[in-house]
This record gives C-alpha cells, sequence and structure tokens, in this order.
C-alpha cells in the first residue's frame, strides 16, 4: 500500500476524530440540563398530588419561564439575573422592618450589583395590585418579589396571580428551611410558591420585676385561667380582629383547648368549625363559655385593646403584668425606649404556641424572575438570617442561622426563657413546633366578636 | 319631540360632564349592588353566582351588620346633637357678645378642620387610654365624686364614648363655621329691638335666632350627620371591638375576613340609610332654604 496514502488516510481520520469530538462535545453540553415539571393537583380540601417528570431541555435560554427555569443550574440563573440587573421587592411591617429591609436591599446591591428596591407598603394592596394585573392580562408586571401572609398569599395563588414554580426545589438555600414551613403557611399548601423567609412568634410577655418564672406564672395553657382568677385585671389580649397577637394567642389556646390533631392539616368547613368550637373542650365548657368565663377576670372586661401596640402600651403603662405578645413589638418597644427592658421577660406557655413563618412569592408577571430567584436565596443564606432576630426580634426562617446569631442578641429578655424555646435548634429538630389553620382562625376572629365580643 | 341644533350643542358639550358621572357615581354603585348579590362586573373577588347569603346574613335577627348599622346611626345622632347645640350656641355667642379675643384665636379654633382624620383619632386616643391625662382626670373627678368606683374606659368603649369625642372634636368647629355666616346676616337690630322690649338672650334666641336660622340648622344637622356616619378613621381607632360602626365592618369584611359579599353588602345598606336620611333632611329644607334667601 501506498505509503502516502496511509499517512493521508491516518490525518483525515484524526482529522475527523478530533472534528466529531467537538461536534459531539457542543451537542452534549447543550443536553446535560433536564426539564422537571412539577404538575400539583388538588383533590378536594388541602391534600395534593405532586408529580415530577423530567426531561431533557435546550439550550440558550434568554429569559425564565415555568419550564425551562427547571433547566438551568443555579450559576447560569446567576448569571441570567446579573443580566436582568434590578430585582423590585414589596413588603410591609413596622418602621423597624421597612429600615431592615430597606438595608437589606442595599446589601444585596453592594454584593451582586443587582440593583434592588425595596418598597414598604400593604401586603393587602400590593396582593390586589398583583391580582387586578392577573385579571387584567398585563403579562409584565413592576414587582419581582412580595412579602406575604397565608391569607393573601392563598388569594394570589387561587387567582393565579403567583409565579406557578417550585422555589423549594430550585432555591439552593431553601433547604435549611423546616419541611413543614416549606410547603405550607398557616397549613395552606403552598406547594413551594411561597417561601418564608422568617418566623414571627408570640409568647406570653410578663413583668420580670415582679413575677419569677414559672412559680408565680401560668407555665402552662391549663393554669391560665386560675392564674387570671387569682390576678383580676392583669391579663389582657389583642382584639384578634386588630392585632395578630390576639387571633395567634387565641388559636393557640384553641388547639390547646380541643388538641392539636382537631386543627392539624385539616380540611375546612363552616360545618366542621362550629362542631369544634361549640364542643365540650376543657372545664367542661365550649370554647366560647370559655373565652367568656376569662374575660371576667381582664383588664376591663369586656374592652379589649384595639391592635399589638395598644396591647403593649397597657403593659408599658403598668396597667397589665401578663399578656400575648409578639416577640418583634416588645423588642422593637424596649429599642425605642418605650418599655422598660427591666419589665420585660418572656415564654411560651405549655403545650405551645402556633406561629405563622412569612415568606416570599414571585408574581407571576415579575419582570425579572431570575433576579428575584437570587434574592430569595441571598435573603435565606445564614448571614442575612442571622440578621433577623438582630434586627427586628423575629426567628430566622433557616433553622440552622439561629448558630449565627451572637450569644449577646440571644441573651435579650424578649426571647423566651424556656426550653425548648431558649434553643431555637433544638426546638425546631425536636418540638413542639405548631402551627396556625389560617381557615379555622379566620373563622374563629369572625365568631369571636359574636360569641365573646358581643356578649 | 324635535331635537334643535341648541339643544344637540348643550348634549355635545355636556357629554364629558355624563360620561364622568356615569364612570365616577353610577358604575361603582352599580357593582356594589350587583356585588352583594354574588355578581361584579370588575374582578373576580365574589363568586359570579346570584345569591343573596349577604341579604340573609345582614338581615338575620341577631346579625352583627344591622346592630352596627343602629349603633352607627345611634352615634352619629347623638354626635350629630351635641356639635351642632354646641356650635351653634358658640356661634350665637360670638355673634351676641362679640369677644375681641376671638379675632385671635379663631384660626386656633379651625385646627380640626385641617387635621388628617387619622391623626385627630389617635391623639384623641392619647388623650382617653387609661393613662391618658384626659381619662386620668375624668376618672379621677369621677370617682371623688363617688359617681364610679372604679375608672371607666372612655375609649374602645362599648357606648362608643371615644368616637363621640373624637366626632364632636371635629364636627363642632365645622358647626360653628357654618351657623357663624347665617348669624352675621341676621339684622342687628332686631336684637336692638328685643332688648328694648326687655327681652333677655334666650328669649332672643328663641325667638329671633333659631326661627332665622332654623334651615341652616337643619342643613349643618344633615351634612354632619352624613359625614359622621361616612367617617372610618374615627371609628376604627376610638372604637371598641362591640359594637362597630358598620364601615369599620366593612373595613375588616375586605381587608382581614376577605368577605367581598358581606361587605358589599353593608355597602348597600350604608347607601340606603345615607341616602334615605339625606333625602330626608334635604327633601324638606332645600326649597324652604332656597325661598328664606329669596
Amino acid at each position: 500500500m501506498d505509503s502516502k496514502l496511509v499517512i493521508t488516510a491516518t490525518i483525515v481520520l484524526i482529522v475527523g476524530i478530533i472534528i466529531g469530538w467537538g461536534i459531539a462535545s457542543a451537542m452534549v453540553s447543550g443536553k446535560v440540563q433536564t426539564v422537571t415539571t412539577t404538575i400539583t393537583q388538588t383533590t378536594g380540601g388541602t391534600q395534593t398530588v405532586t408529580t415530577t417528570i423530567t426531561q431533557t431541555a435546550a439550550p440558550g435560554v434568554e429569559k425564565l419561564n415555568k419550564k425551562n427555569v427547571y433547566t438551568l443550574s443555579w450559576d447560569q440563573i446567576e448569571q441570567l439575573a446579573k443580566k436582568e440587573g434590578q430585582v423590585v421587592w414589596y413588603g410591609f411591617g413596622s418602621t423597624y422592618e421597612r429600615d431592615f429591609f430597606t438595608q437589606l436591599c442595599q446589601n444585596f446591591t453592594a454584593e451582586t450589583g443587582i440593583k434592588c428596591t425595596y418598597v414598604h407598603g400593604s401586603w393587602f394592596d400590593t396582593v390586589q395590585k398583583i391580582i387586578s394585573e392577573k385579571e387584567a392580562g398585563k403579562e409584565t408586571g413592576d414587582i419581582d418579589v412580595v412579602l406575604a401572609w397565608s391569607k393573601p398569599f392563598a388569594m394570589a395563588y387561587e387567582a393565579g396571580a403567583v409565579w406557578d414554580v417550585n422555589l423549594a426545589e430550585i432555591i439552593p438555600n431553601s433547604k435549611g428551611i423546616p419541611f413543614v414551613a416549606r410547603y405550607f403557611h398557616d397549613m395552606y399548601p403552598t406547594n413551594g410558591r411561597h417561601l418564608p423567609i422568617l418566623a414571627w412568634w408570640v409568647g406570653f410577655l410578663y413583668r420580670r420585676d415582679l413575677y419569677k418564672y414559672p412559680d408565680d406564672l401560668p407555665k402552662s395553657f391549663d393554669e391560665l385561667l386560675d392564674w387570671v382568677k387569682k390576678h383580676p385585671g392583669k391579663f389582657t389580649y389583642c382584639d384578634p380582629n386588630k392585632g395578630g397577637s390576639g387571633h395567634t394567642f387565641l388559636m393557640g389556646l384553641a388547639e390547646w383547648f380541643y388538641g392539636y390533631d382537631k386543627f392539624a392539616f385539616v380540611k375546612f368547613t363552616e360545618e366542621h368549625a362550629k362542631e369544634i368550637f361549640y364542643s365540650k373542650g376543657k372545664y367542661g365548657m365550649n370554647f366560647w363559655e370559655y373565652l367568656n368565663e376569662l374575660e371576667k377576670y381582664l383588664y376591663q372586661p369586656g374592652n379589649y385593646p384595639q391592635g399589638n401596640k395598644a396591647t403593649i402600651e397597657l403593659f408599658e403603662a403598668g396597667e397589665v403584668t401578663l399578656e400575648p405578645m409578639w416577640i418583634s413589638i416588645t423588642m422593637q418597644e424596649v429599642k425605642s425606649g418605650r418599655l422598660d427592658p427591666n419589665w420585660v421577660g418572656m415564654y411560651i406557655p405549655e403545650p405551645t404556641m402556633p406561629g405563622p413563618f412569612d415568606g416570599v412569592f414571585i408574581p407571576f408577571n415579575a419582570p425579572h424572575k431570575a433576579a428575584a430567584l437570587v434574592f430569595i436565596n441571598w435573603l435565606l443564606s445564614n448571614k442575612v438570617q442571622a440578621l433577623i432576630p438582630q434586627k427586628i426580634g423575629a426567628y430566622p426562617a433557616v433553622t440552622e442561622a439561629w448558630k449565627n446569631v451572637p450569644d449577646e442578641v440571644k441573651k435579650q429578655p424578649w426571647w423566651p426563657i424556656n426550653p425548648p424555646y431558649n434553643d431555637l435548634i433544638k426546638w425546631r429538630e425536636f418540638g413542639p413546633l405548631w402551627f396556625r389553620h389560617a381557615d379555622y382562625m379566620f373563622w374563629m376572629m369572625k365568631t369571636w366578636t359574636d360569641e365573646v365580643a358581643r356578649k | 319631540m324635535r331635537v334643535t341644533r341648541e339643544d344637540l350643542i348643550s348634549i355635545i358639550f355636556l357629554l364629558p360632564l355624563y360620561i364622568f358621572i356615569i364612570i365616577m357615581v353610577f358604575i361603582p354603585i352599580i357593582n356594589v349592588i350587583l356585588g352583594s348579590f354574588g355578581i361584579s362586573i370588575f374582578g373576580e373577588q365574589v363568586n359570579a353566582t346570584f345569591t343573596l347569603a349577604g341579604y340573609k346574613e345582614f338581615l338575620a335577627p341577631e346579625s352583627p351588620y344591622l346592630y352596627s348599622l343602629f349603633f352607627t346611626i345611634y352615634v352619629s345622632l347623638i354626635a350629630t346633637i351635641i356639635s351642632v347645640l354646641a356650635g351653634y350656641l358658640f356661634a350665637v355667642y360670638l355673634t351676641v357678645k362679640k369677644p375681641p379675643i376671638w379675632s385671635k384665636i379663631s384660626t386656633v379654633m379651625t385646627i380640626p378642620l385641617f387635621t388628617p382624620y387619622i391623626v385627630g383619632a389617635f391623639m384623641w386616643w392619647t388623650l382617653l387610654w387609661p393613662r391618658g391625662y384626659l381619662s386620668l382626670l375624668i376618672n379621677g373627678l369621677l370617682m371623688k365624686l363617688g359617681v364610679v368606683h372604679e375608672p371607666i374606659p372612655l375609649v374602645n368603649d362599648p357606648y362608643g364614648i371615644g368616637i363621640l369625642f373624637g366626632e364632636v372634636w371635629i364636627r363642632f368647629v365645622i358647626a360653628v363655621a357654618i351657623f357663624y355666616g347665617p348669624l352675621q346676616m341676621i339684622n342687628p337690630e332686631l336684637i336692638d329691638a328685643a332688648r328694648s322690649l326687655g327681652a333677655g338672650t334666650w328669649t332672643i334666641i328663641r325667638k329671633i335666632f333659631i326661627p332665622l336660622t332654623k334651615y341652616a340648622l337643619i342643613a349643618t344637622s344633615a351634612i354632619i350627620l352624613l359625614a359622621t356616619m361616612a367617617g372610618v378613621s374615627i371609628p376604627l381607632i376610638l372604637g371598641g371591638s362591640w359594637p362597630q360602626f358598620l364601615n369599620v365592618m366593612i373595613y375588616l369584611d375586605v381587608t382581614t375576613r376577605f368577605n367581598y359579599l358581606m361587605a358589599y353588602t353593608s355597602g348597600v345598606f350604608y347607601i340606603i340609610a345615607s341616602a334615605t336620611l339625606g333625602y330626608l333632611f334635604f327633601r324638606f329644607t332645600t326649597r324652604k332654604v332656597v325661598l328664606q334667601t329669596r
């Protein structure tokens, strides 16, 4: 055989192999990602069935949508976010929350180069705006991330105004959130479309200079009525329709009164609510009879403080010495100089107090969805989560972040002193971690007006 | 009927106004009425199925809504009576005595007119809550006199005392401002004549001032009553858990309970109540006021 021919054939073969390798590599790199489509079907009530389908995807994503978002690696999402260049976050809360969230946005901008704008408003207006945009068919809105609690989120979700993507599957830092909180908010199934970023909690705020825990205080709900009878006029709670400390306390009371299993993730019907709340619980009374009995010994019986602020002001004035109150508000009142820190003691009565894991969702028409994902992931980073207890007096959603909270913050008197609540990690890992049932809570709030305030 | 060119021009010129009234007045009212039956022109807040459930709930004998409506009218009436009486007497005092200091303090008196209601409400809350100066003063006095044995709640109370303080504070100034003008228009010679015939101040008020300003009295009462009924900031902040103003019920239904059906239904009853009261006042006063001013 001609040696020239052999050499030429060999060179052609090598070149062919190199070219083929290159083409194949390019083709393979375009197919390394997969599309994971999650289909969630609601079968009545709160039960859901989630099916995950995985398939190959096409490369070259320019804009995120609810299908291609599953095909990209986190690095690719970050690159897209940088390309989008900005994120707009709508939140709510007190001036402390406003300042904190504004500062967070500035930090995010400084760290990532993605411009973050924080808009402080009302959750109600924000959700109404998004729902209206959905109804009007406005495909590109101006909000990327919305801070919301369960009911507004449910309103937006049911109206189809939430980006139908399982954030819990995509956002890496979400893995640190307790599983139930990741997929339910106030027992409403979020299917990961809403991710908690913090947990506001209610405890019993007591006068530390007057009482010693647990000897002088009702350490459980079982002891509350007796304590209130022995200390008439020294206990009150917020009108549940005017402040969260009121309805969270009443929901905790109801879960103790009838047992947590009566409410835990069950379907809501008005008939069932009536059946529960008018049945006999503790002391041979129904819930309303119990509350009316309690009312006789409250501060100014029949007069309920109209809001969390009005409730804590009674405590600050020395009018009441024990009341359910948000830990965050207690901290903020102390920091603003209105509440003497030497008066402040906080504990969570047995069996426990339920609480909300409030968080964020992305609207269906968010203009910067990749930036929104990156921003939420950043919010859930240990560093940012550890700031939450320090700055606004709420718990981090990511449990492990508690380890990064400085000891001097944990030692402050507004954090519950009783175990397991004095160690968030133990509390979250071993319980009891109870939640509120949004639907039963709303029904209870409405009926409270008729059965307690009106009586 | 023949449409003339002038008619056509009038229609064309007035068309924007008619469109404005239709968009801004009629459509919202129609939407509220339809919403109370579970139908909504805009949005999907109410299930789009015809229902009378809202009306049944509103009109049920033990309904909190019906009670709230009565409470709203009741407290508004008391606030109106106090404001109108106090405002009228103060305006008469200014007319009769013409105190020289008035020219200096009249601006201060008008502060409530320019204060947002919500600011006024919070101001009264800080004065009337259990540790507020006014609350301590009033309760201290009542307890010293032996009228009460323990402090009574003056705000967020079930009797609407707090609401009355807040409403009267604002409405009193409005009443004075409205009454002052008509009283100044009364010929002073009439008062001099009455005095020369031996009439006392009270007789002058009864025989001269009231008859000559009775339509101003009625119109002012109507304005104050309707304005008080329509307010939400003051009853929301100064009112109690129960009873509540119907406005507060609507506010809570929309923002807390998300019960749009009841919010729309309450809205319909509110419109009916306000329109009826407004009609009763204005139907029998407007013409006579016109005649009187002629």
